[in-house]
């Protein structure tokens, strides 16, 4: 009952320790039950195939790291490296592009008084909402039209405007925090508004600019169902490859589990890393 | 019976910060108790305390001779005025003063009544449909002091409730304040900067410093028989004169700067068995008078040149440079001397402190005594 | 004066264009085509031109079962995941808001799975799931199942396995949330509330709840759209099987599209879901208070 009312620490009637128990044991019971698939992952990843298949499973056993080493250098084929170096490329490039031009249209939204600058707005943040299965189709034939099937191009432009709305939701709200006067005195000083944006605002929101970079980083290195679509060949990034391990008759789980392990848990020391502007990032700033 | 006890309590903060210290106070039914103090001396902390919004780090808080450092705020009874105001921010004015009718399930007829009741006294109706964002200091602090009157509580604490308020409305509602006391008779306890709100309000004033309580009284008490030097620093409406000053070897007069002031009978008596060097003399400026001119035949003057002069109404004040140090002297605004001017400064001694190393004041209760 | 607006006015234009280009081409153009295509029969891979047919791949759908089925998985799963989801992150968050000493340590850990690949989770609890030697069937056996359980090939357990992998991972976002939410209420507002008399039930109801309002659409709302087009898990552990219990609208359109290759009718579903989420963001988009945005 009293733990729907937050309390102070020095509050008279303080916690007892049962209750604190208890809550030590709930949040325990959460992380673990957080943390056991990722760790079956990890696990699964370093056993032999007897190990996997072992019935009961097999909890204790020697790691072996022959599963990294099959997924890294296969002769024949493409190995889970490519792919990975796929997904980089794409990654960054559309991180890269989606900070930019959300940065931008952040300051002009944020600065500049003019007709309808609610309605761009809105509708800049109403795509964080457009489902992506719903313009696949289109979006398939646009590319196969261009010629672009099967190429990064592809990708990093349909990830950057998917990353544009909630980057530029949250820059939009840093902009808004910067005091008007420091970029008054500048325009005082001579400085041309383009100027201003570059030396002066820019520099000042730069812990949105490293949050909103590293979100849409993330965004687009999990980003699945365009890329199944869009570059299923030479062309695919890690998700895309993980996937096709699923379509196969044997499975080999340990190479799997293994590829499986490499995407993700570069991913989970950004999240760490992110930890101040997750919510903010992920709530396109209406939580703080 | 006193209502409420504080025996011995301590306030450390987990910071280290010792915020109230050794607190022994007493405060009896229906008493208008007010606290006075200067910034960061424990005030808040004190009135938490006894709210039940800090823990308290040691001895015992006693209402009504029960033990209640451990009873929570809720079963307390106590309304509360916050020095920040504390008013909901999702809830209208009409809604923030009803809150703790509605916590009480109170029926919505009376509810009504009693807010628009309250709102009429603080002179808020025209914003009770607004969001306490919209309102200025002073309006969000009426609604504040609207929400812990709208109840009738065994106990009302005040931190700081007109603060923000101009002068004419605090007046008024310092009245208000004082009937609404008087009809419902609860203990209140009030903290304010304000030493003439203080005295027109309260029974009794407390003075704290340092997180201890310095001295209780009525503000003619702590005016004129200060316990320390603090106390007399701090109450006055133009701060006090501190010159230092020697028992002359006689025994029978004070010498500041070059001037010997007569000491009565018991006041000597009492400097010779308590005092030591070096004393400090503390006059008021009420208590100092001028003769312009040359040095007369009075041996209780000093002589010294008109510095500032500050108009303040019907009276100015006058500060001069002595031997002794700056002085200075209210006089009323038909005979004031011109600056650069050379005057003799007469202290009325029966009205005068004196304040030993330990800063404690030697003459106490000397007028009493006469 | 004015010739400094009209160059602001432009100023503002050549900062927004390049983001808006690139929404125009990859937002509104598609779905303008995704309603040209609709009125096409459309496949992939066949040489013949798409043949303008009107509004008749809109009138198969409603006579469609698939489609109908698709839209009632659609919201069931919707519907439990998103419940699922928010009571429990709600609780959470006010279980990791105890002031207790290595709580921040945990919180930290508890929200490591909002960031992994989704199509990562699906992978790790397709294996999870295995019936033969999945390790959700042993804490079965352990807890005294006669059997083994087919998590993944009975029609009513499916969906529930997919509901329990998409709350892992997005439990925690819930919980980040709200405790976020939380924080941000002042403290002095709780000690109002003590000063007033109102109960720790009261509280919640009437001081708390009402504190945490906007938040709690915006996790609703993207729950709710985030769970609708959630297709990854489903790709990895069912394939819309068996026999359909788990074939949502983000399926069924996938698979009629890509696997069917059937585009016009994909484009039409497409377009019904597209209208779908676009009415549910509205309401949000228009009931959250975001000030500056005037
Ligand atoms: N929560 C806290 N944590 C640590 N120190 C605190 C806390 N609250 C108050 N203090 C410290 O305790 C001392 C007394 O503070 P308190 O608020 O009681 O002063 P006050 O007399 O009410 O002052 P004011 O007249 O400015 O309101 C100050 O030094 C203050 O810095
Ligand atoms: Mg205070």
């Amino acid at each position: 009952m009293s733990t729907i009312v937050p309390d102070k620490k020095n509050a008279v009637g303080a916690a007892t320790g049962a209750r604190n128990l208890a809550i030590y044991l709930a949040a325990c019971l959460f992380v673990g039950f957080g943390l056991f698939p990722l760790y079956m992952m990890i696990t699964t990843s370093l056993k032999t195939d007897q190990q996997t298949f072992a019935w009961p499973p097999v909890w204790l056993f020697t790691p072996r790291f022959q599963s990294y080493y099959n997924a890294l250098f296969v002769f024949g084929g493409r190995s889970a490296d490519h792919y990975l170096f796929n997904s980089l490329v794409v990654t960054l490039s559309s991180s890269a592009l989606a900070v930019f031009l959300g940065a931008m249209a952040a300051y002009g939204l944020a600065r500049f008084r003019f007709r309808g600058n609610r309605d761009v707005a809105f509708y800049i943040l109403s795509t964080r909402f457009a489902p992506p299965v719903g313009f696949i189709v289109p979006i398939y034939l646009m590319v196969q039209r261009s010629g672009l099937l099967d190429t990064q191009i592809a990708l990093i432009v349909v990830y950057t405007s998917m990353n544009l709305s909630f980057v530029t939701w949250i820059l939009r709200g840093f902009f808004l925090e910067i005091p008007i006067e420091i970029e008054e005195a500048a325009l005082v000083d001579g400085y041309t508004r383009w100027q201003i944006f570059l030396r002066v605002a820019l520099p000042l929101v730069r812990p949105g600019l490293a949050a909103t970079a590293i979100l849409s980083a993330i965004f687009s290195w999990n980003e699945f169902l365009f890329a199944s679509i869009l570059a299923p060949g030479d062309a695919a990034t890690i998700p895309v490859y993980l996937a096709g391990f699923s379509a196969s008759m044997n499975i080999d789980w340990g190479e799997y589990m293994a590829v499986g392990t490499m995407a993700v848990l570069p991913i989970m020391i950004f999240t760490l890393a992110l930890q101040r502007h997750l919510v903010r990032g992920l709530t396109f700033g209406a939580v703080r | 019976m006193p209502r409420v006890e504080f025996n011995r309590i301590c306030k450390t903060y987990a910071d280290g910060t010792r915020a109230v210290v050794d607190l022994d106070l007493a405060v009896a039914d229906r008493e208008f108790l007010c606290v006075l103090g200067p910034s960061g001396c424990g005030k808040s902390s004190t009135l938490r305390m006894l709210a039940g919004l800090e823990s308290i780090s040691s001895g015992d808080l006693v209402l009504d001779g029960r033990r209640i450092n451990d009873v929570p705020p809720q079963a307390r009874d106590m309304a509360m005025v916050f020095e920040n105001y504390a008013l909901y921010p999702h809830l209208r004015v009409f809604e923030n003063i009803a809150m703790p009718l509605v916590a009480r399930r109170r029926p919505r007829a009376e509810i009504r009544e009693r807010v628009q009741q309250v709102a009429e006294t603080l002179q808020i109706v025209e914003y009770l449909r607004q969001r306490p964002q919209t309102l200025s200091g002073g309006q969000r602090q009426r609604v504040a002091l609207g929400r812990a009157i709208v109840r009738r509580p065994k106990m009302f604490l005040m931190d700081e409730p007109l603060g923000h308020l101009e002068a004419y409305l605090r007046v008024q509602l310092r009245a208000e304040l004082r009937r609404l006391h008087e009809r419902l008779g609860a203990t209140t306890i009030y903290i304010t900067h304000d030493q003439e709100e203080a005295e027109a309000v309260s029974d009794r004033i407390a003075v704290m410093e340092n997180g201890r309580l310095q001295q209780l009284g009525s503000l003619v008490d702590l005016l004129d028989r200060p316990i320390n030097r603090f106390v007399a620093e701090f109450i006055g409406r133009i701060p006090i004169n501190m010159l230092p000053a020697r028992l002359a070897g006689d025994g029978q007069n004070l010498q500041v700067g070059a001037a010997m002031m007569p000491l009565s009978g018991a006041q000597s008596a009492k400097l010779r068995s308590g005092g030591t060097d070096p004393l400090t003399l503390g006059i008021r400026p009420e208590h100092v008078a001028l003769s312009s001119g040359s040095a007369g035949e009075t041996i209780s003057g000093l002589s010294g040149r008109v510095r500032v002069i500050e108009p303040q109404g019907d009276s100015t004040v006058i500060i001069a440079d002595t031997p002794a140090g700056r002085v200075s002297a209210l006089v009323p605004s038909g005979c004031v001397p011109s600056a650069g001017e050379v005057i003799e400064l007469h202290f009325a001694m029966d009205c005068a402190h004196v304040f030993g190393a330990d800063n404690i004041n030697l003459l106490r209760a000397a007028r009493n005594s006469e | 004066m004015a010739a400094s607006k009209r160059a602001d006015r432009r100023t503002a234009l050549l900062l927004i264009a390049p983001a808006m280009l690139v929404l125009v081409a990859i937002n509104i153009y598609p779905f303008i085509y995704a309603l040209y295509i609709s009125l096409h029969t459309f496949t992939l891979g066949r040489p013949t031109p798409p043949r303008y047919i009107g509004w008749s791949n809109y009138r198969d759908l409603l006579d469609d079962d698939r489609f109908i089925n698709s839209l009632w998985v659609s919201f069931k799963f919707v519907a439990i995941a998103a419940a699922v989801e928010f009571l429990v992150g709600f609780a959470l968050a006010f279980l990791f808001s105890a002031k207790l000493r290595g709580m921040a340590t945990l919180r930290k850990l508890a929200i490591l799975p909002i960031m992994v690949m989704p199509l990562a989770s699906g992978l790790i609890w397709f294996y999870i799931f295995n019936e033969n030697f999945g390790a959700m069937n042993w804490f079965a056996f352990l807890l005294g199942a006669p059997h083994r359980i087919p998590f993944l090939t009975d029609g009513k357990l499916a969906i529930l396995s997919l509901v329990l992998a998409d709350a892992w991972q997005w439990t925690p976002f819930v919980m980040l949330v709200m405790f976020a939410a939380l924080q941000a209420i002042p403290e002095y507002v709780y000690e109002a509330a003590k000063m007033d008399g109102l109960t720790p039930w009261q509280t919640f109801w009437r001081v708390t709840l009402p504190l945490l309002r906007s938040a709690i659409w915006v996790v609703l709302v993207l729950r709710v759209v985030d769970a609708f087009r959630m297709i990854e898990l489903i790709y990895l552990m069912t394939r819309g099987g068996p026999g359909g219990a788990t074939e949502t609208l983000s399926w069924y359109i996938y698979s009629t599209g890509f696997l069917d290759q059937d585009l016009g009718s994909a484009a039409a579903e497409a377009v019904v879901m597209i209208i779908a989420v676009s009415i549910i963001a509205q309401i949000f988009v228009r009931r959250l208070n975001y000030g500056a945005a005037t």
